[in-house]
């Protein structure tokens, strides 16, 4: 359905002009009458089709004033420019007015003003109108764009993760190879060595298999090392939420773990600990919970995180900023994020687990 | 001249285009009584011309048909998407309806000359005013094919409008014959215009102001028709 729109209401109010105006024409039947007439709509349409060519509307003013002596009715045919003119926002051809001064006639004068004022009417309508959408698509286009920041930066975040499980990996790798692994391999060639002067009777034998242990004792030395500098002195994954939910002071917490949770990536880490967080958070402030219950479903695809309180469930349909945020940052790495409020309230994270990235 | 070439030949497919607009004209112009001062006269005219006057209206309709196909089956978007520009295909397509029509005009107006012993100005006249009318005739068809969303209204309106342009616009009867207001209602259809400026140089056998007027009042309709299609309507 179409909505009545300033501009519709324009386009009928020159029909209708038009119409009076023919209706008028037809009285007496001037040729010079009709050629104003056609004149006008010609211009009408031309403004309605091609932009920036509002200021024509002067030009139908002055057709008008200069038929004047040609078609007795051309003074009311003023009304239709005057009242464009005026909705176009062309107040200086209110001016044309000024021929009720030289030859004023009430009905004249009642039309001219007519038009002039359902003009203005419209005009303002127009752009009240177009003030309001343009606001409106302002504050829109804002919203979007940050909705698409936050979803790029989420995603950023992700991509950062990843790539920093990968370079440390390969640091890893890198340490084991250049401290550890030498001196492994140099024990087992020592080793090598001295069980040939072992089988020979030889006294150097010994002093070979020596240097061999003291190596590989040096090698275990770096291992231990360096998986104690790789040691997180923070909780992390599953353990940071188990350690979440212990700390939780408003209520007791029953944390449920089922499945293989080193299958899980630590980027989905990182969006499971907000989820727990905001759920907690929520169970805290709003819900006047006394047992929450979260369980952490892994299967080989997904990781399903639960967080269920036995609180209020009453909810206004609408989600909160911390749900609305979660919802982007699950999405943004393909999961979603849902609300139930049923018997219990509910916030259920379901996240894939892609095994390219583990 | 790819889209003129294919919209030649479009309005070449439909057997009721080929007859009103190759034959109809001038058959018309060989059956003698239509034309002489003694056959059956319409309105202010001889019939000859009122029918070819709706001969000619008739086939502008049905030579733009094309247009109407093209918006209806959605082939417009495709062709715009190509390059080009919408005042080429429309310049192209109501060049290609209009060329059939006034070639054929050439021909009766020489014919006229020949067989009926027009004057020079009548010949000149009567090509002058049919050429200005193929024309609105054509812009015309156009802005009523975009007036219509469906194929269907637009097909069967189009014979109302040309009712009422033969009923008012003085083709069937004088206009003078018609109660006070509705002599005037028939300005609105350019045929009307056509009817009266040749009504005027049959009258004083020469182009005097009425017949100039009437070519003017046709040529304005045709860019009013023009104005009120376009881009935005046709789409």
């Amino acid at each position: 359905m179409k909505v009545l729109s300033p501009r519709l209401c324009f386009i009928l109010c020159q029909i209708a002009g038009f119409s009076l105006l023919f209706a008028l024409w037809i009285l007496n039947g001037e040729i010079a009458g009709f050629f104003l007439l056609l004149l006008l709509v010609i211009m009408s349409l031309l403004r309605f089709r091609v932009s920036g060519t509002k200021y024509t509307v002067l030009l139908d003013l002055a057709a008008c004033v200069a038929m004047v002596t040609l078609w007795e009715y051309a003074p009311y045919a003023l009304a239709v420019p005057l009242f464009s003119a005026m909705y176009l926002g062309i107040y200086p051809a209110a001016i044309a007015v000024i021929y009720l001064f030289f030859n004023f006639e009430p009905l004249l004068a009642v039309t001219l003003a007519f038009g002039t004022l359902c003009g203005l009417f419209l005009g303002f309508w127009e752009r009240e109108r177009n003030d309001k959408l343009t606001l409106r698509d302002t504050a829109a286009g804002r919203y979007y764009e940050l909705e698409s920041l936050q979803s790029d930066l989420t995603a950023a975040l992700a991509q950062v993760e990843r790539m920093t499980a990968v370079a440390e990996r390969t640091r890893i790798a890198r340490d084991i190879h250049d401290n550890a692994g030498h001196e492994i391999v140099a024990a087992y060639i020592s080793l090598q060595t001295a069980r040939t002067m072992l089988d020979n009777q030889s006294t150097d034998g010994l002093e070979l298999y020596d240097a061999a242990l003291e190596r590989l004792n040096t090698g275990a030395n770096k291992i231990r090392e360096a998986v104690h500098n790789l040691s997180a002195v923070t909780f992390l994954g599953v353990d940071n939420l188990r350690d979440t939910c212990r700390r939780f002071p408003a209520c007791k917490v029953d944390f449920n773990v089922y499945g293989d949770t080193t299958r899980v990536p630590i980027y989905v880490w990182t969006v499971l600990e907000a989820c727990l967080n905001e759920g907690l958070t929520n169970a805290a402030r709003h819900a006047s919970a006394t047992l929450v219950s979260v369980d952490l479903d892994v299967t080989p695809h997904i990781v399903r995180l639960c967080i269920e309180n036995d609180g209020v469930t009453k909810t206004n349909g609408k989600s909160g900023n911390g749900i609305r945020n979660l919802r982007h940052r699950a999405a943004a790495i393909g999961g979603s994020l849902s609300v139930d409020a049923g018997e219990v309230f509910r916030v259920i994270c379901v996240i894939p687990i892609k095994e390219d990235v583990l | 001249m790819t889209i003129f070439r294919f919209a030649l030949l479009r309005g070449t497919r439909n057997p009721l285009t080929l007859l009103c607009t190759y034959i109809l004209p001038i058959v018309l112009i060989l059956v003698r009584p239509l034309w002489t001062d003694g056959g059956v006269g319409f309105g202010g005219i001889s019939g000859g011309f009122s029918l070819l006057t709706i001969v000619t209206m008739s086939s502008a309709y049905l030579m733009s048909l094309s247009i109407l196909t093209d918006k209806a089956d959605g082939a417009i978007i495709r062709i715009l998407a190509a390059p080009i520009t919408m005042r080429r295909y429309l310049t192209e397509n109501l060049a290609a309806c209009a060329m059939p029509l006034l070639v054929q005009m050439v021909i009766v107006s020489t014919l006229g000359r020949i067989l009926y012993s027009w004057s020079l100005t009548l010949s000149i006249a009567v090509f002058l005013c049919y050429t200005v009318l193929t024309i609105a005739s054509v812009t015309m068809a156009f802005a009523w094919h975009c007036l219509f969303k469906k194929v269907e209204g637009n097909v069967v309106g189009f014979p109302l409008i040309l009712f009422l342009t033969a009923f008012l616009g003085g083709l069937t009867f004088p206009v003078e014959a018609f109660p006070g207001p509705l002599q005037y209602a028939g300005v609105i259809f350019p045929a009307y215009w056509a009817v009266r400026g040749l009504s005027a140089v049959l009258e004083t056998g020469a182009m005097n102001g009425a017949f100039w007027l009437g070519i003017a009042a046709m040529l304005l309709f045709s860019i009013a028709y023009l104005l009120y299609g376009g881009k935005r309507r046709i789409i």
